[in-house]
């Protein structure tokens, strides 16, 4: 394990603090999350693991303001959120945190290039620095000569590189992946988690990054891992 | 398939339908719509039908008459002179369900055995009529000098009530009906009445004639009296030298208790002479007069059916009073026998209904080719609401197959949840659209409604519904099965493809383009007018219909170009910046294309609709003030003058509910005489107006040849001629040109470049030493306002005052014909004014007739017009594609948003906000729905400019076969206001749609819409 990276003088970049989910199925109730507590520091690359149905996607989706908690609080920076709803958060999503799914979820009439560019304009850079920028991005996650190719002319990796270049393209602190290599083969799994490792340790933009996954071997190469079952989270 | 599973099937449809509502809703909509346009056009249709039947019979007195199968001296056991025993007859008839009255009427013109062969003849040349002249009570028969014979209608006891007495007690405009007690009564025409000044309360002396017997020419030579108590008898001779003896008798102190107002039975022949006859009832007679008439074959028995019990179609109706026929009198083998008296059964009804069939075939043709827009969008919207529906199961079909679901399988579960939308959304379709008939038939102008006094079943027939089904519901399955098949045939990699470019069908095109092309010249040559042919004709009639379909087809292609529009327009604005990457270009997003489509579809009828509505009702308006000419129309029997024309409306006016409403304003009169023309030895009919006529009369730009203004002349010395004295005055009249004036009398006028521009008038006619004044010609008339029946406006010519009076010596003169501007006919009071007005006018015995502009309007509003059932049609093609737009509009975007849902699920995870998301689904949506809106208004102007030319044909047809003598044309109007409210309404209404399916949209639970592939 590495040590945290001090950043701006800040050692913790997200705390959770006793978050609470359940999901009401018919007339029973079902509780998911139980008193969750965790934080993740600036840089550093968090698996998380655990069974089918121990609650990590619900997690990622209340961490990531795609869903409200019952209870708890999450802070990350200076924003403290939990139980707003996820319109509410689109200013932190397009801020503060990026989302990167195990399906790549691009917007499937526009090209790379512009599925990345689009996020950009949405948080108000104009439209050529945008695509400039995406550019960057995309050539930095090796898909510089793909820039004008539509989803359906992609790989299922080429694609989730495009997904990643859209949530690095922000600058945002924190990157939430939910299962990325699942949809992948080995290779393509390891070059992404190559990948996420290089974005974490970079020195110069260090970006914390916290990926459910089911695969030991891509979470023993994570800086930490933290294991949840039966909702609540098991020192490891 | 086996049984259990074509349940399974049934019922997992059931589920997969209710669950994904929008998609069910999809289907239900397109095949509820359509079902709603056939059922209501088809019951419309029928509808229509039972009117026109119903007015065609509706002033006929006697739906039949019986009479006696032999003619006297001819097997005399099957005749009977008694009375009693020929009514009972009548007892015999009326256990019958479908007989509602029976009685004996004496008016028949006899058969006599003495001139068998000519019966027919005489009876025709009507000789052989009961007539009465009547005279006044100090006068007695042989100090006649001017004796006037009027038919005359004997009824029987039981005439007097029931529904024969009613057919004549619902005419009585002043006065009363007979009743039981009665006794020496008669009851008056109104015309008759005013021509000879008796007023109820009166009493008169009466002559009444029969003929008793007819001979061949030379065969007699003296008629003798029947009775020593009766009158003379004497000799008439017919023009085909037949003799009749007539018998006269005296009818003395007779009480005038009522005067009812004939018929107006323009073009119906039959039964017409009984609509107008002197009326008295047998208890006026003394018996051994009845006893003469019936043994002179005066007598029938009158018949009244029970008309609910007709069937509704014509083809129905004939068959059903054969039957009734043949079962009453029997067949030639086989005779009806009443106590040994054999009848002839003479229906009254049949034949009208015979020259009907036609009439209702072209009614129903014209009507079917003006709905086939509507009918083409219902099935569009079907067509593409299904194809848009079940582009959502293509996925969802390859995902079954991967994990081994069957063809068969997967056809039978989309086509079982297809099938049992259908058949929801065809009974309640069906319905609807019978029960909306009842709405559109009560329409009497555009979008205006008032409850119709028809008797009227609605409803089709089995087959009829039957086909709708098959149509519908088939149309609906064979879609499904078809594109099920598609899916089924693709690659499943390919299948899973959230959304395929669509590919273009160069060959249809094309063919949309050249169908584009067609219409754009059918536009441009109904906008210039050119004559008639068979070219421009053909244009007339394929033209809107290829404007429509190519030019829906071809805009929408354009409307598809909003979005990169709105992005040209806006992208580097504030408005835009942000979101413009994500505004789709056009052709990639096919369901929007679609929208697109049926935009423009529903739009452009929804604009023809009112255009053409107004139009027709403007038409209506001009049709009612030709006829009426004026607010009313005052015919006395009598020239008066116009101090009596006032205070006899003032008075009249003080009886109506309305005074306030009626003030006279202007009187205008016109006076009718022969006049001398130089050089012509018959002379000419002229019309003089007084000199107030422009401001009374209803002068329209289309009622004189060279318009309005031309009508300044009148006063110098100017005249206007119809076309057949413009002929026979040898005139340099001009031929109208340009199709407006299809069916004018000039159209074909055979011009004269060397004709006459003024003429000679002399006055008086026939005297040696005539007044004589050259007046000018300024041009034709195509037909005078409120020209009176009698009148023919070909055949006269107009002058003005002045022009008469310097052929008069400056004298004054009395008109009998008056017009009055009361009010603006545009009010309401002022309509309902004028019909009360109309009644109380009617009632003065020195009144011939009246007509009012308010009734005119009615009874033409009510029958469309120009165009029978018009009205109706419009309305319905307006609220269908009023509400096709909606609907469409609503099920379109729920479509394309639910299809979004996941694109607006990624916008949001990567921080859209809401009024982003919003921003970007508006603009591109709205883009779209804007161009379409506007390119759909324009194709509707198109549309209602070249539907024009097809009304104008049609109207032209409809005038003929009603041989209407006024024949106005169809000039188009533009009610802007109307139009943009409901452009409006409907922009408004699909906006707040938007925002509802956007914001429902962006509310849904992003996890779960991200994780789905």
């Amino acid at each position: 394990m590495k040590d945290t990276y001090m950043v701006n003088n800040v050692e913790i970049l997200l705390t959770a603090r006793n978050i609470n989910k359940s999901f009401k199925i018919g007339k029973n109730k079902l509780a998911v999350l139980n008193k969750v507590d965790l934080s993740i520091n600036p840089g550093e690359l968090v698996a998380l693991m655990g069974p089918s149905g121990s609650g990590k996607s619900t997690l990622l989706n209340i961490l990531g303001g795609l869903l409200k908690a019952d209870e708890g609080t999450v802070e990350i920076e200076d924003t403290v959120y939990g139980n707003q709803s996820p319109v509410q958060l689109n200013d932190l999503r397009r801020t503060k945190i990026g989302w990167i799914f195990q399906n790549p979820n691009l917007l499937d009439h526009l090209s790379a290039l512009d599925n990345v560019a689009f996020a950009l304009t949405l948080s108000g850079i104009k439209i050529n620095e945008a695509r400039d920028k995406a550019k960057i991005a995309l050539t930095s996650v090796g898909l510089g000569d793909r820039l004008n190719f539509y989803p359906h002319q992609l790989s299922g990796g080429q694609n989730q590189r495009v997904s990643i270049a859209r949530a690095i393209s922000g600058k945002r602190a924190l990157l939430l992946a939910d299962e990325p290599t699942g949809n992948l083969d080995t290779a393509s799994g390891q070059s992404i988690m190559k990948f996420f490792q290089g974005l974490c340790h970079d020195p110069l933009n260090p970006i914390s990054i916290l990926m459910v996954t089911h695969d030991p071997i891509l979470a023993s190469k994570a800086d930490r891992l933290f294991l949840l079952k039966e909702g609540q989270i098991i020192p490891n | 398939m086996n049984l259990s599973r074509q349940i399974d099937n049934f019922f997992i449809g059931a589920r997969s339908a209710w669950l994904a509502k929008s998609r069910g809703l999809a289907v239900f909509s397109g095949v509820l719509l359509s079902t709603v346009v056939l059922s209501a056009i088809l019951s419309y249709s029928n509808a229509l039908g039972q009117v026109a039947m119903q007015e065609s019979i509706k002033d006929v007195l006697y739906d039949a008459l019986i009479t006696f199968k032999n003619e006297p001296g001819f097997q005399t056991e099957s005749r009977t002179n008694s009375i009693t025993q020929f009514s009972s007859i009548c007892n015999t008839l009326q256990s019958k369900p479908e007989i509602l009255d029976c009685s004996l009427v004496f008016f028949r013109q006899g058969i006599y055995p003495h001139l068998y062969d000519n019966q027919w003849e005489a009876q025709e040349k009507g000789i052989k009529n009961i007539l009465a002249d009547i005279y006044d009570t100090d006068t007695t028969a042989p100090e006649r000098t001017d004796i006037s014979w009027n038919k005359l209608l004997i009824l029987g006891s039981d005439a007097i009530d029931g529904q024969l007495g009613e057919a004549y007690s619902s005419k009585i405009v002043d006065g009363a009906w007979f009743d039981s007690a009665t006794d020496k009564e008669v009851v008056l025409p109104l015309e008759e009445a005013s021509k000879i000044n008796v007023r109820v309360g009166d009493k008169v002396n009466m002559t009444l004639s029969f003929v008793n017997d007819t001979y061949a020419e030379g065969k007699v030579g003296e008629c003798k009296s029947l009775h020593e108590n009766l009158g003379r008898s004497f000799i008439e001779t017919d023009d085909s030298g037949s003799v009749h003896c007539r018998q006269t008798t005296y009818l003395e102190e007779m009480s005038v208790i009522g005067i009812y107002q004939a018929a107006d039975v323009d073009g119906i022949d039959i039964d017409m002479e009984l609509q107008s006859r002197i009326i008295v009832n047998t208890n006026a007679l003394r018996n051994d007069l009845v006893n003469d008439l019936m043994a002179t074959d005066h007598g029938a028995l009158a018949l009244k059916i029970d008309r609910s019990l007709i069937p509704s179609t014509v083809g129905d109706a004939k068959k059903w009073l054969i039957d009734l026929e043949d079962s009453i009198q029997g067949t030639a083998s086989n005779p009806a026998k009443y106590s040994n008296i054999e009848i002839t059964y003479s229906d009254e009804i049949r034949d009208l209904l015979s020259g009907l069939t036609w009439f209702i075939v072209f009614i129903r043709i014209f009507d079917y080719v003006l709905m086939i827009p509507v009918i083409l969008l219902s099935l569009s919207v079907l067509i593409y609401g299904l194809n848009l529906a079940l582009e959502q199961r293509r996925a969802e079909v390859a995902i079954h197959r991967t994990y081994g679901g069957t063809s068969k399988a997967l056809l039978g579960l989309i086509l079982s949840e297809v099938f049992l939308v259908s058949i929801v959304a065809w009974v309640a379709g069906y319905f609807i659209g019978i029960f909306s008939a009842n709405f559109i038939i009560d329409a009497v102008g555009f979008m205006e409604f008032e409850s119709n006094e028809y008797d009227l079943r609605f409803g089709i027939s089995r087959i009829s519904a039957a086909v709708i089904f098959c149509i519908i519901v088939g149309l609906a399955m064979i879609i499904a099965w078809s594109k099920t098949k598609r899916f089924l045939s693709m690659e499943i990699e390919e299948a899973i493809l959230k959304e395929s470019k669509p590919k273009t069908n160069t060959i249809l095109l094309l063919i949309n383009i050249t169908l584009f092309a067609i219409g754009l010249t059918a536009l441009t040559v109904s906008m210039f007018k050119p004559d008639l042919n068979f070219t421009n004709g053909t244009l007339y009639i394929i033209g809107p219909f290829a404007l429509w379909i190519g030019g829906s087809i071809i805009l929408a292609k354009i409307s598809g170009f909003g979005p990169k529009f709105v992005a040209v327009l806006l992208g580097k604005t504030p408005i835009l910046s942000d979101v413009i990457i994500g505004i789709r270009s056009s052709g990639l997003n096919r369901s929007m294309n679609q929208l697109g489509l049926i935009v423009i579809l529903t739009i452009s009828i929804v604009t023809m609709a009112v255009f053409q509505g107004y139009t027709g009702s403007l038409v209506d308006k001009r049709s009612a003030s030709a006829s009426s000419g004026a607010d009313i129309q005052i015919i006395f029997s009598q020239p008066v003058s116009q101090l009596s024309v006032e205070t006899l409306l003032k008075s009249s006016i003080n009886k109506t509910k309305l005074s306030e409403t009626l003030q006279p304003s202007g009187f205008s009169s016109m006076y009718r005489d022969r006049f001398g023309v130089h050089g012509q030895r018959q002379g000419i009919e002229v019309l003089v107006l007084s000199a107030n006529h422009r401001n009374v009369l209803h002068w329209q730009d289309q009622t004189v040849q060279n318009g309005l203004d031309s009508l300044l002349e009148l006063p110098t010395l100017g005249f206007t001629s119809g076309v057949e004295a413009a002929k026979k005055l040898d005139l340099a009249a001009r031929p109208d040109t340009g199709f407006i004036n299809l069916g004018s009398p000039f159209e074909d006028f055979d011009y004269n470049d060397s004709g006459f521009d003024s003429i000679a008038l002399t006055y008086p006619y026939d005297t040696n030493n005539p007044q004589v004044v050259s007046i000018n010609y300024i041009g034709g008339h195509r037909w005078v306002p409120g020209a009176p029946q009698g009148i023919q406006a070909d055949e006269v010519v107009i002058i003005e005052e002045s022009t008469f009076r310097s052929l008069n010596n400056n004298n004054d003169y009395l008109a009998s014909y008056w017009f009055v501007e009361l009010c603006d006919e545009n009010n309401s009071k002022c309509r309902k004014g004028l019909g009360e007005l109309n009644s109380h006018l009617s009632n003065d015995v020195s009144v011939v007739s009246v007509r009012d502009w308010a009734t005119q309007y009615d009874e033409v509003s009510r029958m469309g017009g120009l165009i029978f059932g018009t009205p109706g049609i419009l309305s319905l093609q307006y609220i269908v594609a009023t509400f096709a737009t909606l609907a469409s509009s609503m099920v379109f975007l729920s479509l394309i948003l639910t299809r979004r849902k996941r694109e607006l699920a990624i916008l949001q995870s990567i921080g859209a906000s809401a009024g982003q998301l919003s921003r970007l689904v508006i603009f591109e949506i709205i883009s779209v729905f804007t161009f379409s809106l506007i390119l759909g208004g324009l194709l509707g102007l198109g549309l209602a400019q070249t539907f024009t030319g097809l009304f104008s044909m049609f109207g032209a047809a409809f005038q003929y076969i009603l041989q209407s003598q006024v024949l106005i044309a169809r000039e188009l109007v533009w009610p802007w206001p109307q139009v943009l409210l409901v452009n409006g309404l409907v922009f408004v209404l699909v906006w707040v749609a938007l925002m509802a399916t956007t914001l429902r949209a962006i509310r849904s639970d992003l996890p779960t819409v991200l994780k789905e592939e």
